[in-house]
């Protein structure tokens, strides 16, 4: 097999895989592992894949948009999970905005469930109707006009009332992250609001399913920083929690907790 | 029957109805009419009522809030009827305001389901859902605090926003209406929104049922006056209608 026909392999394995060890590779395309490595150098330098200790990881992937309903049905079980986590991370007490999206939903439901005081702003009418009913919840929404395809409220409208607030937390759910682009999303509509939640919190935290990871959006919200918190599922795979911690960004996951979960509030 | 029994029973006849008129006084209580006037008049001078022409009207009687849950079921015909009255005076294209309130989300429902394309704006989470239905309808929501009694947002956030726009109609529907006190409603919250509704409009219509007339609630909104269009329901009588149109307020009542 010629080299280009075994990177072509490998590329297509990683896609389906999204990574993978390099001694499996050299199994299958029954090959030594220094011809896989010298492979995945080569990949690497075309920026199609990143590599890890002991493989690769699929290289940032520009994502493409679905609407609402297509998203609340793609990894619900990760989404479901990684909010429970997230939701640990809230306390009693607590003023803090939400996103809007799927992710988001399921934070809202796992957050009623927790039955705390809150105070909670958000842009998202989905994320409101679930906590209009929870008594203890001081609930805010920015209003402004509706997008009736995203459920949610957007605009310069929205974003004068979300410059007048300020939260100790903001919840964000973007729909890719990669060492490389950062955090990042492709609805220009409202990406201007996700900036303003968060400029308005003092602690931010990302809530990023495992199937975002390495991939990017259109549209760039920030770099990673350390300070950030980012929370996942436990479906997310150790090398890119390995990989990430190289870059010392750490990511909460149920099987991975916050190293400073006991910290008060608003200290970072 | 004594003179005394007889005011005390005027008085009692007004607390459930907002008008009477002379001549069903005099068939009931077999007098004069010369006999009820004077009633009548003397009543006046003790503010219990005021006198209008073939008979009197109920003078500001304040009635107790009912709460959002208690509104829904009370009096929904005639709010469908006057929410149909309503929707005669908006056309395709328009941009308007809507209050929050049992009786608009009636106006909002048929707004959805009559209307291609209009500008909504409202602070009232139940009409955005309603017209979130309708793809063609542009819904502003004028956010804030949500008040969960009400069913709307409120605070200086939704006021905020409300005063950066400005619309050709507002639709609002205050508590309580009437000749000496105006329109009224319960919450400050709210009476501040539905005077910042009637400030961005060009037009300004109320919405109130019949049995809204001649009665007050504690906080005033404001006064009556040529500029307010009222909506009501077959069910006003027509002394208060003529009441209404000597003192200039534009009624339109709907027919039966």
């Amino acid at each position: 097999m010629l080299a280009k026909e075994r990177h072509n392999r490998i590329y297509n394995i990683l896609k389906t895989k999204r990574s993978v060890s390099t001694l499996e590779l050299a199994t299958l395309l029954a090959v030594s592992t220094e011809t896989i490595r010298r492979d995945l150098l080569d990949l690497e330098s075309k920026g199609l894949l990143q590599r890890v200790y002991g493989g690769a990881v699929l290289a940032g992937e520009v994502i493409s948009y679905h609407d609402l309903p297509h998203r609340m049905e793609i990894s619900k079980e990760a989404k479901a999970e990684l909010s429970e986590t997230a939701a640990m991370l809230v306390n009693d007490g607590d003023i803090i905005a939400i996103d809007a999206g799927s992710t988001a939903v399921h934070f809202a439901e796992a957050l009623k469930k927790r039955d705390l005081m809150l105070t909670v702003a958000t842009y998202s009418l989905t994320v409101a109707n679930i906590l209009s009913s929870s008594e203890k919840i001081n609930l805010m929404i920015c209003g402004g006009l509706l997008s009736k395809r995203e459920n949610n409220f957007y605009g310069q409208l929205a974003i004068d009332t979300l410059q007048k607030l300020h939260v100790q937390k903001s919840f964000l759910c973007p729909s890719a992250i990669s060492l490389q682009n950062g955090i990042s999303d492709f609805e220009h509509e409202f990406y201007p609001i996700q900036k303003q939640l968060m400029a308005c919190g003092d602690n931010i935290y990302f809530l990023l399913s495992s199937d975002k990871f390495e991939r990017h959006g259109l549209l760039k919200l920030c770099d990673l920083e350390p300070g950030y918190h980012y929370i996942s599922d436990s479906g997310l795979d150790e090398a890119y929690i390995k990989l990430y911690r190289e870059k010392n960004i750490h990511i909460i996951t149920k099987n991975h907790p916050d190293p400073v979960q006991n910290a008060e509030p608003g200290n970072r | 029957m004594f003179a005394d029994e007889r005011k005390n029973k005027i008085i009692a006849m007004l607390e459930n109805r907002s008008s009477i008129t002379t001549s069903e006084l005099t068939e009931l209580f077999q007098v004069s009419l010369e006999t009820i006037r004077r009633d009548l008049e003397y009543l006046e001078g003790q503010g219990a009522l005021k006198r209008v022409h073939g008979g009197a009207i109920a003078v500001g009687q304040i009635k107790n809030y009912t709460t959002y849950q208690g509104r829904t079921g009370e009096h929904q015909p005639e709010k469908k009827h006057l929410a149909l009255a309503a929707c005669a005076y908006i056309q395709e294209g328009d941009v308007i305001a809507l209050d929050a309130g049992t009786t608009t989300i009636e106006l909002a429902a048929l707004i959805r389901d009559r209307f291609q394309g209009l500008t909504v704006l409202t602070h009232s989470l139940e009409v955005v859902k309603l017209l979130s239905q309708k793809e063609s309808i542009r819904t502003i929501l004028a956010g804030g605090i949500y008040m969960p009694q009400e069913n709307c947002f409120g605070g200086h956030l939704t006021l905020d926003m409300i005063r950066q726009l400005h619309v050709s109609k507002c639709f609002i529907a205050p508590a309580a209406v009437s000749l000496d006190f105006g329109l009224s409603d319960y919450m400050p919250d709210l009476i501040m929104i539905q005077r910042a509704l009637l400030a961005i409009a060009d037009h300004a219509y109320v919405l109130a049922d019949s049995s809204k007339f001649e009665s007050c609630a504690p906080m005033k909104v404001c006064d009556l006056g040529p500029q307010l269009s009222l909506i009501t329901d077959a069910g006003l009588s027509d002394q208060l209608l003529e009441a209404y149109q000597s003192a200039s307020i534009p009624v339109i009542r709907s027919p039966r």
